[in-house]
């Protein structure tokens, strides 16, 4: 018996064209999407395959940078208060600010100068 | 993208994209998983092809197809350990990762056509992978040994050894009804 010799690429190339012809349509259609973008109401595609990598690599990094810079500002709010509030610092007296006796403060007639002459002048401080 | 440029590209995949198909088959051993991959690969060519001249853009194809290939292949890897770490799963589902070598089950016997076809595909899966890749590659899409070495990102005397052995796997597994001098 003669035996028939098969080529591989041939075999290869049957199998192939059988395979296509099942995905036939979305075949045609994936190859117009992909020259002629009508890339619509592909639910495979998520936003992120959608986007170029520079994108997808910026997203995180300024959301990243963003949370940094929320956060070093607020470390500067409670280290350094405001200049505001530093002048206004100034001009209690140090006694007032004596937490250890306070009842020497309220004994103290200056306490009740100082609190007349705050309530005065409210935009002395 | 002129409509000119737009119509070659259109020509260019439609040549091609039976093979690409067959190929991504191959590869992912799931025929959606496949298309999907396809799809990716088309977009991701398109997007670059202005760049090549049109002797290239085949290469360039394959080559754009294959990363897309190996990437889901790591996802999937991925995937596959964290269900194992949370014991969720611990077989593979889409049985990507099983490379076997082919198993000369079939090699003397007398086939007709369409059983042949069938052995044959099934031998040419069983390979492992860089002998698959390469063994599709040069073979049947007659890609230069330099181009399929640019592709698999490795160099020509490995591609030249795992062409060897793929071919040797097939003959062994299928016997001498499979004619390679062409």
């Amino acid at each position: 018996m003669k035996k028939t010799k098969y080529k591989a690429s041939e075999l290869l190339e049957q199998s192939a064209e059988q395979l296509a012809l099942r995905h036939q349509q979305r075949l045609h259609q994936m190859t117009r999407e992909a020259v002629y973008g009508k890339r619509a109401a592909s639910s495979r595609h998520n936003l992120w395959r959608g986007l170029r990598w520079p994108v997808a690599v910026a997203t995180p990094a300024l959301a990243l940078l963003g949370v940094v810079l929320v956060w070093q500002l607020s470390q500067q709010t409670t280290n350094n208060p405001p200049a505001l509030q530093m002048a206004a610092d100034k001009n209690i007296p140090a006694w007032v600010k004596d937490t250890e006796v306070p009842l020497a403060v309220l004994q103290n007639i200056e306490f009740y100068q100082w609190l007349e002459n705050e309530l005065d002048n409210p935009n002395h401080t | 993208m002129d409509t000119e440029q737009s119509r070659q590209l259109e020509v260019f995949l439609q040549q091609v994209r039976a093979g690409a198909l067959k190929y991504a088959t191959c590869r992912c051993r799931d025929e959606d998983a496949a298309l999907d991959v396809l799809q990716d690969a088309m977009i991701g060519f398109v997007d670059s092809a202005a760049d090549f001249p049109q002797q290239a853009w085949k290469s360039l194809f394959y080559k754009i197809l294959q990363r897309r290939i190996s990437d889901r292949y790591r996802k999937h890897q991925w995937r596959n350990r964290l269900a194992q770490m949370f014991s969720l799963s611990s077989h593979n589902d889409d049985g990507e990762a099983d490379y076997e070598p082919a198993q000369p089950e079939h090699g003397g016997h007398h086939y007709e056509a369409a059983e042949l076809q069938q052995a044959f595909d099934e031998a040419v899966q069983a390979l492992p992978e860089r002998q698959q890749q390469a063994y599709l590659l040069r073979q049947w899409q007659q890609l230069s040994v330099k181009q399929v070495a640019d592709i698999m990102q490795c160099s020509e005397g490995s591609v030249k050894t795992h062409l060897s052995r793929a071919m040797a796997s097939l003959k062994l597994a299928l016997g001498e009804w499979i004619d390679e001098e062409n």
